[in-house]
């Protein structure tokens, strides 16, 4: 039945990716919740969270606070953190709790904003969405507020937009791909929600290229595309195929070549006939273009729990609204090859074909958060060689 | 950049709970969650009822982190989520598809022998009504079915969710008449160690069995604890489910904590000979741990430790039963301050007034780790995480001591965490608490 | 575009002084839309010409989400769009975050772009009771409150209070009050204690509608008196007071 899941458990919540993205930008954020919504995010959907110095807080909300609408009490708590602990801006996040009670975060913000000084952001988060929409919303939200006009020539700079820890794990990947983008020519590589600060943010305009690495940093690319004309690609390179196509179309926007490293790996033909990518749907899309071009499989389709953009849906892509689509889809398709994180593998008959894991820190949280198969510029590591034959059927 | 961590002396702490404080933190602040925040969690407390399911009816977001726990820890194929959306608030429609949800549930699995059905904060808010639709679900199926609440937004309330989730479970205990000679143990997570002199005491006053909820591997068994005549509440949390099992089930109770000095320990069997109307020669086992706290105390040598809130304790109790051992404890971390946990300031204060106590929660927490205080040893993960280069015991709840093999197994935890290679982070994610 | 709450004490005549002024309006060639914001969702009843209009929230109890402004909304008399939140079963759910969740929705399909009214009213329950009920007066709503009132002590009462929480939404930059609407009751002295009322609020009278029992023969009939019979007196008294209306935002 709609809403029901038995299998997986419930996937990182709106103000997580909001958090994530704030993360490292040294503000003062606040979720408005009693302390369980903050515990979700600092416990589960962040990997930085331990030894870290983020000022991220719960409102510490009680019901007598809520019921009587005292929205005064937090403005105070906020002021004097902000007198305590000087930080670049607030940022203030709803959970479910004030979305029942219509709590007016807007107005909290021009209040708390008249009262600091600081520049304050706002966001209706309810715990109801999921982290990619949330996180959507801050990467925007850091482009109105912090990015400076521009109006003079593009430098050798490239924007990495969606590269939190929820999509992308921990750093690695993210690390990986600006050293290819350096190898493209670019001699600035800013990850906004991991090593870009605001300072970093604000040159934003004089991009020569933004490149975004999964659904959360396509509204802020068009945006930045609009604002400054600065083109985007959308796509991780993984495996040689789509690191050479990769290489190519990023070091071409600064007018420069670069040679194709290696030739694909390819199985022998016709190993799979159709697979299925579970996930986030720039990662699961990037997935697919290695499955294409280094393992030759011909059909692949992508299915995923959260947002999907049209612009980079295709044919056979299934957009996941309940635990049972996913089930189901399976039993209708007859994938012999499936990667997405572990916890689906839950919910596909025994009669499935291989079954990889890319653990998806959205889904599984600590799980599996500190061993992520590397993938950037090579294929998914960690395959065991039974791979290159296909599952025995029953 | 940095501002001072928040901290009172325990002199400081001794005259501010003199004029009524109970927290250190008062509402004035923003909360700061470390990550070593948390414990048991409402769903996995809520599942120690044996042969449940639960179904947990909230906003998605509300039970990741218990999820994600019971995946790790083992207990998620008993747990079920019925996602609350927007129409949903407004119509208050979700109480009806709980209804749905457990038919759909019923059919998928084999039969349990009770359902819990779990609230949040949201259904606080719009006055839904749990305990009715518990009563509704349980006459459509004859299952026992009960509700409980995580609510964290009731948490400075006379109800909050860490006591009425307590109750809930032992609330599917049905009132017997015919008592037995046994007693119940309430207010942990664990059924007391099979190691305690504990059970050797009470079986040679006649006592037996002990139960406790822990212990209980069927829905059968749970139900037996209202056969029993007697309630020993040995930590706070319990209250509730006390003063409930009291009322309702004709079980009356005494609080007779978990306690690590040997004097406190000496009290809590005192106060079980009046209660219980029984005698206990425990002077063999007060003299051999005395005996084991100077064995320790040689080997681990005079120590530093700093006590946190997240443990299986009172922590001022703990840091009392620490220096008594001579060892030093230079810091305490926590928010609340009990009752009962007065005594223990108050002689704190008197031998050691420079002792600084910290609360977790403080935003100016944030920035801790630039302060590297250093001790040896750390007991509980919050102070592990504090004292960032401190070997750290856990004194976790999955276990519970008991009498004086509490101090002992203490001692014992605290030697084997001095030679431990195992990293915090590591130990504590492995743990699965939940805030 | 004009965005006007209309707000007053429960059973005051607001949805009627509402629903008839939005009528007034659009025969003056004005476009208006009239947001029922009451789970009882009877605030357009008189405009809608007869058709059905489902309320916002019963949709979404239906379907789940609503893609269509048509599903939710009804171009009524003179092309009045009307809306409908509704809200909850009484007694279970949240009747204010039905408020929010209908506003969101309107918001997400643009209602205020595709419609492009003159006038937006919104016709708010009772008083002021909670965050939902809040939500007209927020900034992108309305930005100006008309207050309906009688001379009779509970109406004022009740005005009084909307002024305060009004005031205590200064910082916030919400909507402001413009005047009030005397609904006559036929109390004695009644337009000196409403003037003297209105003098203490700081705000202007904008008019007073006479008792008149054509209101409640043409209800009978779903309809306002300006579709009834625009020649009759009560029909013209709101015309003026629709004037004045537009008189006053021009002005401002």
């Amino acid at each position: 039945m709609k809403g029901l899941y038995k299998y997986l458990p419930p996937f990182a919540p709106d103000y997580s990716g909001v958090c994530s993205v704030l993360f490292n930008l040294n503000g003062i954020v606040i979720i408005h919740d009693a302390s369980g919504c903050t515990g979700n995010f600092t416990g589960y959907d962040e990997p930085r969270w331990y030894g870290s110095n983020a000022a991220i807080f719960s409102s510490g909300l009680r019901e007598i606070e809520a019921v009587l609408g005292d929205d005064e009490r937090l403005i105070n708590r906020i002021m004097e953190a902000v007198e305590r602990m000087p930080r670049n801006f607030v940022a203030l996040l709803g959970s479910p709790a004030p979305a029942v009670i219509g709590v007016d975060m807007q107005a909290l913000a021009r209040i708390l904003k008249a009262r600091s000084g600081l520049p304050v952001l706002s966001f209706d988060t309810t715990g109801i969405k999921y982290y990619d929409t949330g996180a959507s919303q801050a990467y925007l939200e850091i482009a109105r507020n912090f990015v400076k006009p521009w109006n003079g020539k593009k430098q050798a700079l490239v924007n990495i937009l969606g590269a939190i820890p929820l999509d992308m794990g921990k750093g690695k990947r993210v690390r990986d791909i600006g050293l290819l983008l350096r190898q493209c020519g670019f001699s600035k590589v800013y990850a906004w929600g991991q090593n870009a600060g605001l300072k970093e943010i604000s040159q934003a305009g004089a991009a020569s290229l933004n490149l975004v690495v999964a659904y959360s940093g396509l509204a802020v690319a068009r945006y930045l595309h609009e604002h400054f004309a600065t083109p985007y690609m959308v796509g991780i390179p993984i495996g040689q195929g789509s690191t050479n196509q990769f290489m190519r179309t990023a070091s071409s926007v600064l007018g420069l070549e670069t040679q194709p490293r290696t030739t694909p790996y390819l199985l022998p033909p016709n190993t799979y006939a159709q697979a299925l990518v579970i996930g986030e749907q720039v990662m699961a899309g990037s997935i697919r273009s290695f499955l294409r071009l280094d393992w030759g499989i011909r059909k692949v389709d992508v299915a995923s729990f959260f947002a999907m953009d049209k612009e980079l849906w295709e044919e056979g892509d299934k957009f996941l609204e309940e635990e049972d689509d996913l089930s189901s889809l399976c039993q209708r398709e007859n994938y012999d090859l499936i990667i997405g994180d572990p916890l689906y593998e839950n919910l596909l008959g025994a009669n499935q074909g291989r079954f990889i894991h890319f653990p998806h820190v959205a889904v599984s949280s600590r799980l599996y958060w500190d061993n992520e198969p590397a993938c950037v510029g090579k294929q998914l590591e960690g395959l065991s060689s039974e791979l290159k034959t296909p599952a025995r059927r029953t | 950049m940095a501002c001072a961590p928040y901290s009172l002396s325990i002199t400081e702490l001794k005259t501010a709970v003199e004029s009524g404080t109970r927290k250190l933190l008062d509402g004035g602040s923003l909360r700061y969650c470390p990550p070593s925040a948390g414990g048991w969690g409402i769903i996995r407390v809520g599942l120690l009822v044996p042969e449940s399911i639960m179904l947990f009816v909230s906003p998605a977001g509300c039970g990741r982190h218990g999820a994600i726990a019971g995946l790790q820890l083992g207990f998620r194929q008993r747990l079920f989520f019925l996602y609350v959306d927007e129409v949903d608030l407004v119509t208050g429609r979700h109480l009806e598809r709980a209804k749905e949800a457990v038919e759909e549930i019923l059919a998928s699995i084999s039969r349990p022998r009770a359902i819990m059905i779990c609230a949040t904060c949201i259904d606080d808010l719009l006055v839904s009504d749990y305990e009715k639709l518990a009563e509704e679900v349980e006459n459509d199926y004859r299952i026992p079915v009960r509700a409980c609440h995580m609510n964290p937004i009731a948490m400075d309330g006379k109800k909050p969710p860490q006591l009425t989730i307590q109750k809930a479970i032992h609330e599917f205990i049905p009132a017997v008449k015919q008592k037995e000679q046994a007693i119940n143990m309430l207010g942990s997570f664990a059924a007391i160690n099979r190691g305690s002199e504990f059970y050797e005491l009470m079986a040679g006053a006649g006592v037996s069995p002990v139960r406790h909820i822990a212990a209980c591997s069927t829905f059968d068994d749970l139900c037996s604890m209202g056969r029993s005549f007697y309630n020993v509440l040995i930590k706070p949390g319990g209250k509730l489910a006390a003063e409930y099992m009291a009322k309702a089930l004709n079980i009356p109770y005494c609080y007779a904590p978990v306690s690590y000095g040997l004097e406190a320990i000496a009290a809590s069997y005192r106060k079980l000979e009046e209660q219980l109307g029984i005698s206990l020669d425990t002077a063999a086992y007060y003299e051999k741990t005395e005996k084991a706290i100077n064995y320790y105390r040689k080997i681990l040598g005079s120590i530093s430790i700093a006590v946190g809130e997240n443990i299986n304790a009172c922590p001022f109790e703990l840091a009392r039963a620490l220096l008594s051992y001579g060892f030093e404890v230079p810091y305490i971390f926590t928010d609340q301050v009990l009752d009962i946990d007065r005594e223990n300031i108050n002689w704190l204060a008197e031998r050691r007034p420079h002792i600084k106590v910290f609360t977790n929660a403080h935003p100016s927490m944030a920035n801790f780790l630039d302060e590297k205080l250093k001790v040896d040893l750390a007991i509980g993960f919050d102070a592990g995480y504090f004292c960032s280069g401190a070997k750290t015991a856990a004194l976790s709840m999955d276990c519970q001591a008991y009498g004086f093999e509490a101090a002992n197994s203490l001692l014992k935890e605290m030697t084997l965490a001095m030679n431990n290679p195992h990293s915090h982070r590591e130990q504590m994610y492995a743990a699965g608490l939940v805030l | 575009m004009r965005r006007i709450a209309i707000y007053g004490k429960g059973g005051i005549g607001k949805s009627t002084i509402t629903s008839t002024l939005s009528a007034a309006l659009s025969t003056m060639g004005y476009r208006v839309m009239q947001v029922g914001c009451d789970p009882k969702a009877d605030s357009t009843i008189t405009l809608t010409a007869g058709k059905t209009l489902t309320p916002i929230m019963d949709y979404l109890k239906e379907h789940g989400k609503c893609d269509s402004l048509e599903e939710i909304t009804v171009q009524g008399f003179n092309g009045i769009v009307c809306v409908e939140t509704g809200g909850p079963t009484p007694g279970i759910g949240c009747a204010g975050r039905g408020i929010i969740t209908s506003f969101n929705v309107l918001d997400e399909l643009g209602a205020y772009q595709v419609f492009n009214p003159d006038f937006v009213f919104y016709d708010v329950l009772g008083d002021v009771v909670c965050g939902g009920f809040a939500l007209p007066l927020r900034q992108g709503y309305a930005d100006e409150v008309i207050i309906v009132t009688s001379g009779e002590p509970m109406a004022l009462f009740a005005a009084g209070n909307i002024k305060k929480a009004l005031d205590n939404f200064a910082e916030r930059d919400y909507a402001q009050l413009r005047g009030l609407i005397l609904n006559l009751r036929n109390i004695e002295r009644e337009e000196e204690i409403v003037n003297d009322f209105a003098e203490r609020m700081g705000v202007p009278v904008f008019g007073i509608i006479p008792r008149d029992k054509n209101i409640q023969l043409y209800e009978s009939r779903q309809q306002t008196v300006i579709e009834g019979d625009p020649a009759l007196n009560i029909s013209r008294s709101i015309m003026k007071l629709a004037e004045q209306i537009i008189d006053f935002g021009e002005a401002s």
